[in-house]
């Protein structure tokens, strides 16, 4: 029986992380985890239970995720340096805080926590984008830089962190130019 | 006299589609093969795109498990077909932002890209709205709109506002907002190069996917044939038919100069062939000195 510690049940396998990866930076588990046990964990209702309540998180991260994107595009594009007013600035804070809220209200299983961790810290990126974007106005270089860091570290955890199992995948197909009527 | 070789490109496909998603109200009319295409169009020392596909590495087993989207190839294998490279891309037009046609701008390295504004700013408008109006946020992927912000901040993303001529040389922008979404455009291609160009080819992104929609069925009102819309429209299907009638004015009524990408039947009107790897090479005109990369068709009926 092996022991793998660092396995990832949601994703069913183990990684192998490369040099300098922000990964190795956090505290690994110490649970021993067996095969058995995560063949188990993967049809289990707890792990139903925390994929169905962590879904709201993940859509509203993605949607901020795609509001900030969208607003440095136009910044980029444009002249207009301040949107703290504006009203897609003030929703997309909303719904951050209604993430946030949500990530604090789960019951995270021992097998999921790198999931809820790449979560959090998505939440925390862009937390960390619109605040400057809200305090700052986004006025110089420097702002738009660290915005736009903030929103690239995001991304790929929130891919990683997407299921389709769930429903979580960054973009809903059900009624795209592809889908045959089944639902994504 | 022709400036522009135009090519449209198939990159993948869906085999089975059903119809009614193709035309509005075509409900159990059965399925048909829906490919998915980019355009290239060639000429005057430019190489530009109309939209640049999707990409695989992200969606590709989701798409094929789910939907049967099928073939997938690589830009570097599609151009190849037409002696092209992503690199000799200098220009791409970008209908819309849904994934299929916005999500691989990434192998595009050399490339400008023009999108409507209006596009990008109701697509954050959409994604601001509760969960349960979440169908205004079909076929959007939050990702290909950052990768738009690598693009302007590389000063390779111009956010069109309206209508925008000589984009190229003989070559116009123009808006057909909410419509198929929020901030669809169409390319237009002069290839005489002239104001009043008699020899137009409107490049019609998803505003047009197959003749039925430029041609349907008009029995049931005593017509030839009525402008019948696509089915998908975060607009409305008015605004479609309105920017169908836009595009049918500025050819003259000639609807075999408007090219949907989605249309399979391309193959009848247009000289084509098939790839090694099982893709469609349509070719819809040659510049003057091009060589044909479909075999020995002069073009002379379209011209």
């Amino acid at each position: 029986m092996n022991e793998r510690p660092w396995i990832n049940a949601m994703e069913g396998q183990a990684r192998i992380h490369r040099l300098g990866c922000d990964a190795l930076k956090q505290v690994p588990s110490t649970a021993k985890v067996t095969d058995e046990a995560v063949l188990a964990f993967q049809t289990s209702d707890e792990l139903m239970a925390y994929g169905l309540a962590v879904r709201p998180a993940y859509e509203l991260l993605k949607r901020v995720l795609g509001q900030l994107s969208g607003m440095m595009v136009l910044i980029y594009g444009s002249r207009r340096q301040d949107l703290s007013d504006l009203e897609p600035v003030v929703r997309a804070g909303e719904q951050l805080a209604q993430a946030h809220d949500h990530l604090r209200a789960l019951r995270v299983p021992p097998l999921v926590r790198r999931h809820y961790e790449r979560m959090s810290a998505v939440a925390e990126q862009l937390s960390h984008a619109l605040d400057l974007i809200r305090c700052r106005g986004v006025r110089t270089d420097s702002d738009k830089e660290r915005i736009h860091q903030h929103l690239k570290t995001a991304r790929p955890l929130l891919l990683k962190a997407s299921d389709s199992r769930f429903a979580m995948t960054m973009t809903d197909f059900s009624a795209a130019c592809c889908s045959c009527g089944a639902s994504a | 006299m022709a400036s522009y070789s135009i090519w449209v490109l198939e990159y993948s496909a869906v085999e089975n589609y059903h119809k009614s998603g193709i035309v509005y109200g075509a409900h159990n009319q059965g399925f048909k093969k829906l490919p998915y295409c980019y355009v290239v169009i060639k000429g005057g020392g430019h190489v530009a795109m109309v939209d640049v596909g999707y990409n695989h590495k992200d969606y590709g087993k989701h798409l094929g498990d789910k939907f049967g989207v099928t073939n997938w190839h690589p830009p570097r294998d599609v151009l190849a077909e037409v002696g092209l490279k992503p690199e000799d891309v200098d220009t791409v037009f970008v209908t819309h932002a849904h994934f299929d046609h916005f999500g691989n701008v990434e192998d595009f390295p050399n490339a400008h890209f023009y999108i409507q504004e209006r596009e990008i700013a109701k697509w954050i408008w959409a994604m601001s709205l509760p969960e349960r109006m979440r169908w205004l946020m079909t076929a959007m992927d939050p990702s290909d709109i950052l990768r738009g912000v690598d693009l302007a901040k590389e000063g390779r993303l111009t956010c069109v506002d309206g209508a925008m001529e000589e984009v190229l040389p003989g070559i116009d922008l123009h808006p057909a907002y909410d419509t198929h979404t929020f901030g669809c455009m169409w390319v237009e291609v002069r290839n005489d190069g002239t104001a009043q160009s008699a020899d137009r080819w409107i490049l019609a992104g998803d505003l047009i996917y197959d003749f039925a929609n430029l041609e349907g069925d008009g029995d049931a009102v005593d017509v030839e044939t009525i402008y019948t819309p696509v089915g998908l429209a975060v607009g409305s299907q008015t605004n479609l038919l309105l920017a169908t009638e836009e595009m049918m004015k500025h050819v003259d009524y000639e609807s075999r100069r408007i090219i949907p990408i989605h249309e399979e039947r391309l193959k009848d009107t247009f000289p084509s062939r098939i790839s090694d790897k099982s893709l469609r090479i349509t070719e819809i005109c040659l510049a003057d000195g091009e060589t044909t990369k479909v075999g020995s068709s002069t073009h002379s009926s379209f011209r």
